[in-house]
C-alpha cells in the first residue's frame, strides 16, 4: 500500500535522506520516524534528496516544519535538494523557501553545510 | 425367596445411610463375630461332638455376620466413587494383602490339626488360625463384591439393583442351604436348586460390563491387566478353597486343614460363591476388554467430538459477551472432565501489550496459572507452530515452573488461531503426569479451533461495534463542521456566485466563509487545514472564529490574513499550518482585491488575454508567527471588467488523478475555467467538475475539495491597473 520510503546516506558531516515515492498523511509517520532517528542520533545536518518524491501533502510538508527548528536548535539545518518542478510548486506556494535553503542539486545542498558564513536566502 | 431382599434393602438403606447405623452394624457384626470366635474355640478345645442345632446356629450366625459386614462396609465403598481402575486396583492390592496374609499364616502356625469327629479345630492354634482365616475370608469376599458393585451397577436401573440383591440373598440362602438338613440326601438337592438359582443372576451381573465402553484404550488396557491379575488371584484364593470343599464332600485327605470349612462350612460356601462370581466377573471383563480395544479409537474419537461439540454449542451463543466466552472456554475442558484445570492466555494488543495475558482460569486461580507457567514462552511456541503442544511430564519442560504439589503434572497448550490471526492458547492441565490421552488432545484441539473462531467472531464484533460507534460520532461531527459552513451566498451586486464542496472523509480539512464587510464590499475566503480529521477540525473552528471577530476590522485582505496568522500561530501544533485565500470584492469600484497565505493560486479568465494565475507572495498560515509573514504578504488588486471569471478551490481540484496517476493541474484548470467563462457561476462549475470526473475516471474524491465560482457581471474597474499588459496590480500588503 506504501509506495514512500526513506533511505539514509552519509556525506559527512551531513547525511542525506532519499525520498522515494508519495509522502503523504499515510506516509508522513515514515519520514517523521526517520527524522525522529536523526534527531536522536545527534545528526542535525541533513539533506532531503526529493529528486525521486513523486508528490508531498499538506502533511508531508508539516513533517519539515515539525523538524526544522529542532535540527537548527542543534546546530544542523535540513535542507532540500533536487525536487521536481511538480513537488517544488508544492513547496513554493506554500512559501517554503522562504524558510528552507532548497537547492537544485544535492551537492549544492551539501556544499551550504561547509560555508557556515551563508545565510539562507532562498 | 425374592422378598428376603427386601427387608435386607430397607435395613440397608435406613442403617448406612446414618452414621450411628454404621457404627451399630459394625459393633454388631464385632459382636457376633466375638461370639462366633469364642464358641468355635470353646467347642475346639472340648473337642465333644456338637448337636447339628449348634452347628446349624453357628452356620447362620456366620452368614448374618458376612450379611451384617456386608452392609457396614457399604457406605465406605460408595464414598470412594466410581472408578474402574481406581477400584479394579484397589481389589487386586486386596486380593495380593489376602494372599500373602494366608501364606505368612501357614508359615507361622505350621500344620493345623482338625478334629475328623466333630469336623472342629483339633487344638487352639488351629482354632486361632480359623478364627483369623474366617474373618480374612470374609473381608476379603465382602470387599470383592462391594468393588465389583459399582462396575455391575454402573449406569443402573431399578431392575438391575432388585439383581444384585436377589443373587446377594440367593447366595446366602444357598450357603445356609448346605448345612441346614445335613445329611439327608434333600439337602443337596436344595442347595443345588439354589446355587443353581443363584447362578442365573450371577451370569446376569457377570454381563453387566457397560463401564467398559467409554474407556480410553491405555485405560482399557490397564483395566484388562487388572481384571486378569484380580481373577488369577481369586482363582489362588478359591483353590485353597477346595480343599475345603473336598472334605466337606468327605474326601478331605487331612494334609491341610480347611481352616474356613472347619469355622462354618455356610460362610465357608458364601465366600465361595462370592469367590467364583468375582472370578466370573472378572473373567468376562477382560474377554470383554479385549473385545472392546479395537474398537476404543472410533468410540473415544466419537465421545471427545460429543464433549466437545456440547461445550461448542455454548460458545457461539456468547460472542456477545466476550467476557462470558472467556468463562466458558477456559471452563469447558474441566466441566467436560478432559482436564482438572484449564486456563486461557489471550494475546490482547487493546489491552497495550502484546504478551498473553490469564483472561479466565477453572479449577486453578488466574494468578497461580500465570505463575506456575512461562506464559508468553508457551503460547509464541504453539502460534508459531500452530499444532497442539503435550507436556506429559510438565515439570521436566523449563518453561513450567510448577512443583510437584501445584496440580501441573501434564499440560496440553493448544494454538487458538482463527483466520491466520493468534488470539493466545488454551492451557489444559492434570495432575498426573501422561495424564492427557491422545484422543483427550485430539478433542482440546477441535474445541481450541471452534474457541479461536468464537474469539474471532467476538473480536469482530466489538471492531463492528466500535466502527459503528465511530460512524455516528464523525457522523455528528460531519454535522457540526457543515455548520461552520455558510449555509447561504450573500447577495453581491454584480456578482455571481456557486460554490461545490466535496469531503473526501466525514471530517474534512477544508472551508470556505463569505463576510458581508459593509458598503458593498464582501469579504471570499478559502483555506485548507493541514491534514485531516479531529485536528484539522478544531483549527478549522479556531479559523471560524477569527473570520468572525476579525474580518470586519479590515477591508485589506493582507491585514486580515496578518491577523489571522497572528491569532492562529501559536495555537496551531508545530507540523500544522493552514493555506488561505481571502479576497474582498468592492462592488463599488469593481476591485477584487485578493492576498494569498499559501494557498492554490486563483484563477482568473478574461475574454481577450486568456487564463491568469493569481499568485501573489504569502506564506501559510502557522508557518511564521509574524514578522515574516506581514512582509513576504502581498496583495494582488484585479480591476475588473464585465465577464471576468475567477475560481477559488483547494488542492484536492488540481491534485486529483487518474488512473495513470496524472494530476489534474493547474494548467488543465486554467483552460477549462478560460474556455467556460461565457456562462453563468452555476454551469461553470458544473462544467469543471464534470471535466474533473471526466478526467479522474471516478466520481470519488481521494482529496477535500472545495471550488467557489465568482463571475463578475457588474462595472468596469474605475480604478485603472498601473500595468496596462496585466488586469490587476500587486503590491506589498504591509508597504
Amino acid at each position: 500500500m506504501s509506495n514512500f520510503s526513506v533511505s539514509f546516506r552519509r556525506r559527512d558531516p551531513v547525511c542525506i535522506l532519499d525520498l522515494t515515492g508519495e509522502l503523504d498523511a499515510h506516509t508522513a509517520g515514515e519520514f517523521e520516524a526517520a527524522l525522529q532517528r536523526c534527531v536522536t542520533e545527534a545528526d542535525y545536518k541533513l539533506v532531503v534528496q526529493g529528486k525521486d518524491l513523486q508528490y508531498i501533502s499538506s502533511a508531508g510538508l508539516g513533517v519539515f516544519m515539525a523538524f526544522v527548528e529542532l535540527l537548527r536548535e542543534g546546530g544542523g539545518d535540513l535542507k532540500i535538494a533536487g525536487l521536481q518542478p511538480r513537488v517544488f510548486t508544492v513547496f513554493d506556494l506554500l512559501g517554503f523557501p522562504l524558510l528552507f535553503e532548497i537547492m537544485d542539486s544535492e551537492d549544492e545542498a551539501v556544499a551550504r553545510f561547509d560555508s557556515p558564513t551563508v545565510q539562507n536566502d532562498g | 425367596m425374592l422378598l428376603i431382599p427386601q427387608p435386607f434393602a430397607r435395613l440397608s438403606s435406613v442403617l448406612s445411610e446414618e452414621r450411628t447405623g454404621r457404627i451399630a452394624l459394625t459393633v454388631a457384626a464385632a459382636l457376633l463375630f466375638a461370639v462366633l470366635g469364642v464358641t468355635h474355640g470353646g467347642f475346639s478345645l472340648v473337642g465333644a461332638p456338637i448337636t447339628s442345632f449348634t452347628r446349624s446356629v453357628i452356620n447362620v450366625g456366620s452368614v448374618l455376620f458376612a450379611a451384617l459386614l456386608y452392609l457396614a462396609a457399604t457406605p465406605w465403598f460408595e464414598r470412594s466413587g466410581y472408578d474402574p481402575l481406581r477400584t479394579l486396583w484397589r481389589a487386586l492390592l486386596v486380593a495380593a494383602g489376602l494372599l500373602m496374609a494366608l501364606v505368612v499364616l501357614r508359615m507361622f502356625v505350621g500344620e493345623g490339626h482338625m478334629n475328623t469327629r466333630t469336623s472342629l479345630s483339633g487344638d487352639l492354634p488351629t482354632a486361632i488360625s480359623a478364627v483369623v482365616i474366617a474373618l480374612m475370608e470374609t473381608l476379603f469376599a465382602v470387599a470383592i463384591l462391594h468393588s465389583l458393585r459399582p462396575l455391575v451397577l454402573f449406569r443402573r436401573t431399578r431392575r438391575t439393583r432388585l439383581i444384585w440383591r436377589t443373587m446377594l440373598a440367593l447366595m446366602g440362602v444357598a450357603a445356609i442351604s448346605t448345612v441346614l438338613l445335613i445329611p439327608t440326601s434333600s439337602s443337596s438337592v436344595l442347595t443345588t436348586l439354589l446355587v443353581s438359582a443363584s447362578l442365573i443372576p450371577m451370569v446376569y451381573c457377570a454381563f453387566r460390563l457397560g463401564w467398559i465402553v467409554p474407556l480410553s484404550f491405555r485405560h482399557k488396557l490397564i483395566t484388562m491387566l487388572f481384571s486378569a491379575g484380580l481373577a488369577g488371584l481369586i482363582g489362588l484364593v478359591m483353590f485353597q478353597q477346595f480343599e475345603g470343599l473336598a472334605s466337606a464332600a468327605g474326601s478331605f485327605s487331612g494334609e491341610r486343614v480347611p481352616y474356613l470349612y472347619v469355622f462354618s462350612r455356610s460362610l465357608g460356601e458364601l465366600v465361595v460363591f462370592s469367590l467364583a462370581f468375582g472370578f466370573l466377573y472378572t473373567l468376562t471383563a477382560v474377554l470383554s476388554l479385549l473385545f472392546h480395544l479395537p474398537t476404543t479409537q472410533a468410540f473415544a474419537q466419537q465421545t471427545s467430538e460429543i464433549r466437545a461439540f456440547k461445550a461448542l454449542a455454548e460458545l457461539s451463543s456468547e460472542v456477545l459477551n466476550r467476557d462470558q466466552l472467556v468463562e466458558t472456554i477456559s471452563s469447558a475442558p474441566v466441566l467436560s472432565g478432559i482436564a482438572e484445570s484449564a486456563w486461557l492466555a489471550l494475546i490482547d494488543p487493546a489491552r497495550g501489550s502484546l504478551a498473553p495475558h490469564v483472561a479466565a482460569a477453572s479449577g486453578i486461580s488466574k494468578l497461580d496459572a500465570g505463575r506456575l507457567v512461562a506464559i508468553d514462552a508457551l503460547v509464541e511456541d504453539v502460534a508459531h507452530s500452530a499444532t497442539p503442544l503435550l507436556l506429559g511430564t510438565a515439570a521436566a519442560d523449563h518453561r513450567v515452573h510448577a512443583r510437584p504439589g501445584d496440580h501441573i503434572g501434564s499440560l496440553a497448550v493448544l494454538p487458538l488461531v482463527a483466520g491466520g490471526q493468534s488470539f493466545g492458547a488454551l492451557f489444559a492441565a492434570k495432575m498426573m503426569t501422561d495424564g492427557f490421552e491422545e484422543d483427550d488432545v485430539t478433542a482440546l484441539a477441535t474445541f481450541a479451533g471452534q474457541a479461536a473462531l468464537a474469539l474471532s467472531h467476538a473480536s469482530l464484533f466489538q471492531v463492528a461495534l466500535e466502527k459503528e460507534r465511530l460512524a455516528r460520532e464523525l457522523a455528528l461531527a460531519r454535522e457540526v463542521q457543515q455548520r461552520l459552513l455558510p449555509q447561504s451566498i450573500p447577495e453581491m451586486a454584480g456578482a455571481d456566485l456557486a460554490v461545490a464542496e466535496h469531503p473526501a472523509h466525514e471530517i474534512a480539512g477544508d472551508y470556505y466563509d463569505f463576510v458581508d464587510l459593509g458598503e458593498g464590499c464582501f469579504g471570499i475566503l478559502i483555506a485548507d487545514v493541514a491534514g485531516k480529521g479531529a485536528a484539522a477540525a478544531f483549527y478549522m473552528a479556531q479559523l471560524k472564529g477569527v473570520v468572525q471577530s476579525s474580518a470586519k476590522l479590515t477591508r485589506a485582505p493582507g491585514e486580515f490574513l496578518a491577523l489571522a496568522n497572528e491569532a492562529l500561530t501559536p495555537s496551531l501544533a508545530r507540523r500544522a499550518f493552514i493555506s488561505a485565500t481571502y479576497g474582498v470584492l468592492d462592488t463599488r469600484n469593481g476591485t477584487f482585491t485578493v492576498a494569498r497565505a499559501g494557498h492554490c493560486p486563483i484563477v482568473m479568465a478574461r475574454d481577450e488575454d486568456g487564463p491568469w494565475l493569481l499568485r501573489a507572495d504569502g506564506l501559510g498560515i502557522g508557518l511564521d508567527p509574524g514578522p515574516l509573514f506581514r512582509s513576504t504578504l502581498h496583495e494582488q488588486v484585479v480591476h475588473l471588467s464585465p465577464g471576468d471569471v475567477f475560481a477559488l478551490y483547494t488542492d484536492g481540484l488540481v491534485e486529483a488523478r487518474n488512473a495513470d496517476g496524472e494530476e489534474y493541474g493547474y494548467d488543465r484548470l486554467a483552460e477549462t475555467i478560460q474556455d467556460l467563462r461565457e456562462h453563468i457561476a452555476s454551469d461553470v462549475l458544473a462544467a469543471l467538475l464534470a471535466d474533473q470526473r471526466h478526467f479522474t475516471g471516478t466520481n470519488d474524491y481521494a482529496d477535500d475539495q472545495t471550488v467557489i465560482v465568482l463571475k463578475w457581471n457588474g462595472m468596469e474597474s474605475s480604478v485603472p491597473s498601473l500595468d496596462p499588459a496585466k488586469p490587476f496590480t500587486i503590491r506589498p500588503a504591509f508597504a
